[in-house]
């Protein structure tokens, strides 16, 4: 525990607990009474708690007892305080009418325009899909900003916000009739809203409470924590649907239809517009900015505009102010935060130490300034290799310093492309390097410009960061090598540099290396490694030196370097070293390529074995993930979560699929939700309109779409680009109609009762949550994406067909 | 007619038992295949008799580190090495070494020790410290019997030095404290055979193993982690006082000591701490010891941190100098001289270094060959 007080982590808590319980309770979900019960045992517990442990310290001071437990008595004193304290304000506003007659309060009328007419009922929908997709993107990029999450924990993080959807669909279900729906659904949103906005200012300070500063947290840890948050938003908004499907019954088709409108819109405002602009605190504003102008369109008075403005001026005053800034530099203390910024690649955070200026991606170091041995070693080490250079591509990394090495050779030219435009216009700003007239800068996919590229180039750098996600993993495939082979000369230099491996090899990090190792040596007769500050693995089909002191001397280059010099380097040292790496990554591994990524498998396994996991902690999560709702949900159900199981299975690989051939995942984000939204109001809203469409043919094209998948596939290398987006983008729409379509016909077969929708949205979640942890974390990794494709397809194919 | 709901109830009901069985099962099985010990009058193959222990009523007391873990039958100490089996303590943690390497004794980092010569260095597995920033920690975070080790008892060791043309043995990489014994054993072994032996620890060990083992080592770089019991505590698991005394001890008993001081932004960059080390280094007779200042880089827990800007490491050594201390380096830089021997009399370089090269410019028989003072070391 870093704070020795939990005080904004137990405020908040507290409140924000309490206001759920308080929408439960005006739902009907809960009596009032077993509310106020529940908070009033809460107030005696922590009241008698603070009390008895104030008369005892008392005691021990007093009479000079000297109790050797003082320290601890004192902490849970104060801690129970806090929690009184929290809870004490509640109740005082309980009782506000009490007080407020004493002190002639006036309480403004409420607005009696409460007209639950079905259009604004279609409306709330409509804001529910737009702020639930809004706020799970921002608050995803939030946690995985502050918890340094990883592949492995946003797919969970995802799943969890599924899950607990869910979970309120159910509970929602339960509420009782006769409420004033609007009423509550609009508190609910706003609840949500405010919730989701304390966590993303809150949450690096609730993370400094816990947790050291810039330790990697357990991966238990963070599920945990951010289980407890994200249940606030999440909750909520599966409540909502539930809420008003129960009230327009017969028309639950288009309440899923606007829902899905809603999300459409959110996503596309918030993915291609919004965050390029503004950062996550300004975000989330903005967000509830357009919520809130939608909301007030069923309003006829002007105060309809009240919040809307309030929320404007909250945003400039966080500009103004520099809130934003001051919140990120809690996530990171003792670092000057000189930039917050977000765009569709994630956020960036650029921080000052003295002269070194640091560049953190999802609150993960990235790069830092001033760092001369790992760019001269990066550099010189392939540059050396070859007695007269002239054409180089780089890529990532030029504004670390390693553009500055290139510059002290005579080169034709310079190709940099940097995958990521945000990482590269921050760099710009805070560098302040400038390039010789032979650079070209290129922003966009490596993949893409080796497509268009017709440049052979001597030397090529890859300063990616290392394998550690599908994203990452796709410049180390053998796909991508043979593509990069292309516009390599005869003897031509690939140079990968990764984290050392060390004085010892662990499994993870064998298999990792050795894959790496082996896809290099299928592509190029020769692979060797310098061992230095990193590992560099040099490919070629030409010699490959590594008396990198010697060679350095025969070429009398390098003589304005700092380290990388003949008197610097240890040849016999860099052999011992090579002699060790080879052994190490020796045994036959398994090639790493596009479609089945290991080295991706195993990062997160080493990742894992930080903390103490196995491999049977993913196996065993991810088989009680599919088993357990299945057991729990009504029989007419299970098809349901199976559906929503492979639609987001399918929305997962078609999305995965889209970021390894053409990485433009990011950019085509927002497109992409769009189409799947769509195709769920799409499929949601024909269902009984189109005679020609029956379950039959809509799970035929369900399963068609995983077809289409794996004849990609098999095909990619030679589809053009464009057809290649085309397929995956009607693919997409196609799955998402099935999933919308499908859910309005089992919810029909299943009965009639007016809490069926809510039901039936619950089991998609469900099976929604399972589908992508099961299949982003266990099956892509495992066995690949046209094996997963294949049992997918097979297994969904034969439930979907035999069940009926 | 059947009771649908009913059957509902007893099937997750039925299926909550199964699972609960099943899991329970599992773990068993795991908990068995961890703790699996060989059916024999020792742990395993690789295993002793622990040298310094104590049977209580609540196990086995370890009394090699300041941990003093009590280990119960069947259980394993902190730092994973030291097993109760059969009413004794040990050792699993003997001719098991996960990694060996031959390295340049500079990157111990020894600067005044043998200057341009190889060490063979062996670890085991285990550490009794959980840094968050352990370069090791896929060894020292393990058990040796997580880890794939190869088969080199103390003669082999010794032996292989000496085919590898190593002047000295380094027990480094993890964290020798935790095995010990092995340690202790082949230094023996190394002694009469003409090698050196080199500790680089974390310093946490007791008293009296550390007198015990400080007869057979020549020389130590003991990791100085921080000068605060806070520090040492959430960043290490460890505490300083016990680091403080094997630093005078080692020095008391004529071991060639070098200290390191990895300089980490927000846990151990501050000034004032910087300073308090080293007036306690200089206050204690440490003036002529080398002080190695090294950079930081994020690794395995501590990866939202930056590495350490230069000049903080510049600011560093300024201020051990400035308390009297003669030879301080800085080291994981490329900064120009940051790993020259100074000549703290007359300012001029004695010995150039250059990562891992080393130039003898002008020191004979240990004196500086500009003025004739004498630089402290063991040169030869």
């Amino acid at each position: 525990m870093n704070s020795p007080y939990f005080l904004v982590p137990t405020s908040l808590a507290i409140t924000l607990y309490y206001l759920l319980g308080s929408l439960l309770a005006q739902a009907g979900i809960m009596s009032v009474s077993t509310h106020r019960k529940f908070w009033n045992f809460i107030l005696l517990f922590v009241f008698l708690g603070c009390a008895v442990l104030g008369i005892l310290l008392t005691i021990n001071i007093n009479y000079k007892l000297g109790w050797d437990f003082v320290k601890v008595m004192l902490s849970w004193h104060v801690q129970l305080g806090i929690a009184m304290s929290a809870v004490a304000f509640i109740h005082t506003l309980w009782h506000r009418s009490y007080f407020s007659k004493y002190l002639s309060f006036k309480v403004l009328p409420a607005d009696r325009e409460n007209i639950e007419s079905k259009h604004i009922l279609l409306l709330l929908a409509f804001a529910l899909g737009l702020l639930s997709v809004s706020l799970q993107v921002l608050l995803i990029r939030q946690f995985t900003k502050v918890f340094q999450g990883n592949e492995f924990l946003v797919t969970w993080i995802i799943g969890i916000w599924m899950l607990i959807s869910g979970a309120g669909a159910l509970v929602g279900n339960k509420s009782s009739n006769g409420i004033n729906i609007q009423k509550v659904t609009t508190k609910a949103l706003w609840f949500m809203f405010g919730s989701a906005v304390l966590f993303i200012f809150l949450s690096g300070e609730i993370r400094q409470t816990f947790f050291p500063s810039g330790v990697l947290i357990a991966p238990y840890f963070v599920i945990l924590m951010v289980n407890l948050m994200m249940a606030i938003v999440a909750f909520p908004a599966g409540m909502i649907y539930a809420l008003l499907t129960k009230q327009i019954k017969s028309e639950y088709p288009t309440v899923y239809a606007y829902e899905a409108l809603g999300s459409l819109t959110g996503g596309l405002l918030l993915s291609l517009v919004i965050i390029w602009l503004l950062n996550t605190y300004l975000a989330v504003i903005a967000i509830g900015f357009v919520a809130s102008l939608v909301l007030a369109i069923p309003h006829k008075r002007p105060v309809k505009l009240l919040v809307p403005l309030t929320l404007l001026l909250i945003g400039i005053g966080i500009k103004v102010f520099n809130i934003d800034v001051y919140a990120e530099t809690i996530i990171l203390p003792g670092q000057k935060v000189l930039s917050v910024s977000d765009s569709p690649y994630g956020s960036i955070t650029v921080t000052g130490s003295d002269e070194q200026i640091n560049f953190f991606g999802n609150g993960t170091m990235l790069f830092g300034t001033q760092n001369i041995i790992y760019c001269e070693e990066t550099v010189h080490y392939a540059m050396a290799q070859r007695n007269t250079p002239q054409k180089v591509l780089l890529v990532s990394g030029g504004y670390a310093g390693l553009m500055d090495e290139l510059s002290k050779y005579k080169l034709l030219k310079v190709d940099y492309v940097e995958p990521n435009p945000h990482l590269l216009s921050e760099s710009k700003r805070f560098c302040k390097q400038s390039f010789p007239e032979c650079v070209k800068v290129i922003k966009g996919d490596i993949r893409n410009f080796l497509r268009k590229s017709t440049e052979r180039y001597d030397i090529a750098i890859i300063a990616t960061p290392e394998p550690t996600s599908l994203e990452q993993n796709r410049y180390y495939t053998l796909d991508f090598l043979k593509r990069l082979k292309k516009r390599l000369t005869k003897s031509a230099v690939v140079c990968y540099n990764l984290a050392v491996i060390g004085n010892y090899a662990s499994d993870p990090k064998q298999k990792t290396y050795s894959s790496i190792a082996f896809t290099l040596k299928r592509v190029f007769s020769n692979v060797e490694v310098i061992t230095g500050e990193r590992d560099y693995l040099l490919a070629s089909d030409s010699t490959i030196r590594i008396d990198m002191a010697r060679l350095l001397s025969e070429r009398n280059v390098c003589q304005a370097n700092l380290y990388v010099r003949p008197d610097y380097i240890n040849d016999e040292h860099i052999a011992l070293r090579n002699q060790f790496f080879h052994g190490q990554t020796e045994s036959a591994q398994k090639i790493n390529t596009d479609n089945h990524p290991w080295p991706v498998l195993q990062n997160t396994l080493g990742y894992l074995s930080m903390f103490g996991n196995r491999t049977w902690v993913l196996l065993t999560i991810g088989f009680l993930l599919l088993l357990i709702p299945l057991f729990f949900l009504q029989k007419q159900l299970q098809p349901m979560y199976i559906v929503g199981f492979t639609g987001s299975a399918v929305q997962t690989l078609y999305l995965l699929t889209l970021q390894i051939c053409a990485g433009l995942l990011y950019g085509a984000l927002g497109a992409m939700i769009a189409l799947f939204m769509g195709g769920l109001a799409a499929g949601s809203m024909s269902h009984g309109k189109l005679q020609s469409l029956n379950a039959n043919r809509i799970k035929t094209l369900l399963v068609a779409t995983l077809v289409i998948l794996i004849a990609l596939w098999l095909t990619m290398a030679y589809i053009a680009l464009w057809l290649l987006i085309a397929i995956l983008s009607i693919g997409t729409f196609m799955a998402s109609f099935a999933v919308g379509y499908l859910y309005v016909n089992i919810t029909e077969s299943s009965g009639s009762s007016g809490k069926q929708p809510a039901k039936t949205y619950a089991a998609d979640l469900l099976g929604s949550a399972a589908g992508i942890v099961v299949v982003t974390l266990l099956l892509i990794p495992s066995i690949g994406f046209i094996a997963t494709t294949t049992v997918l397809a097979l297994g969904a194919g034969i439930y979907l067909f035999l069940n009926g | 007619m059947v009771n649908v709901d009913a059957m509902k109830k007893i099937s997750r009901r039925e299926f909550l038992k199964r699972s609960l069985l099943a899991t329970g099962g599992l773990m068993a099985m795991r908990y068995l295949s961890l703790s699996a010990l060989a059916l024999d009058d020792k742990p395993w193959k690789w295993s002793r008799e622990a040298m310094f222990y104590t049977p209580t009523p609540r196990g086995m007391r370890c009394n090699l580190c300041p941990n003093e873990c009590n280990i119960r039958p069947g259980e394993t100490s902190q730092c994973r090495n030291r097993v109760n089996y059969n009413g004794k303590l040990y050792t699993i943690a003997f001719g098991n070494p996960c990694a060996v390497h031959i390295d340049p004794i500079e990157k111990k980092p020894l600067y005044h020790y043998l200057p341009g010569t190889k060490t063979f260095s062996i670890a085991t597995a285990g550490c009794n410290f959980g840094c968050l920033n352990c370069q090791n920690w896929e060894i020292s975070q393990s058990s040796p019997k997580e880890t794939n080790n190869a088969e080199l008892f103390p003669e082999q060791v010794v032996d292989q030095a000496i085919r590898n043309g190593c002047k000295t043995i380094a027990y480094t990489y993890s964290e020798p404290i935790t095995f010990y014994e092995y340690m202790y054993d082949t230094a023996g072994i190394a002694i009469k055979k003409g090698l050196g032996n080199v500790l680089v620890s974390n310093g946490y060990i007791n008293e009296e193993p550390l007198r015990t083992l400080a007869t057979r080592i020549d020389a130590a770089n003991i990791d100085l982690k921080s000068f605060s019991n806070d520090i040492y505590l959430k960043l290490n698991a460890g505490t300083l006082e016990p680091v403080l005394n094997t630093l005078c001890i080692l020095r008391e008993m004529n071991v060639w000591v070098e200290i390191t001081n990895l300089v980490i932004p927000t846990w151990t960059d501050d000034y004032a701490m910087i300073r308090k080390m080293c007036q306690w280094l200089a206050s204690n007779g440490f003036t002529e010891v080398p002080l190695h200042f090294s950079r930081f880089f994020p690794l395995y827990k501590l990866t939202q941190l930056p590495q350490t800007p230069t000049s903080t490491l510049i600011k560093a050594k300024e201020i051990a100098q400035n308390c009297g201390l003669k030879y301080v380096y800085i080291g994981n830089s490329a900064l120009p001289g940051a790993g020259d021997t100074i000549c703290p009399s007359c300012g001029k370089v004695v010995v150039e270094r250059r990562g891992f090269n080393v130039s003898i410019v002008n020191l004979k028989n240990g004196k500086c060959g500009w003025c004739g003072a004498s630089i402290n070391g063991r040169w030869s």
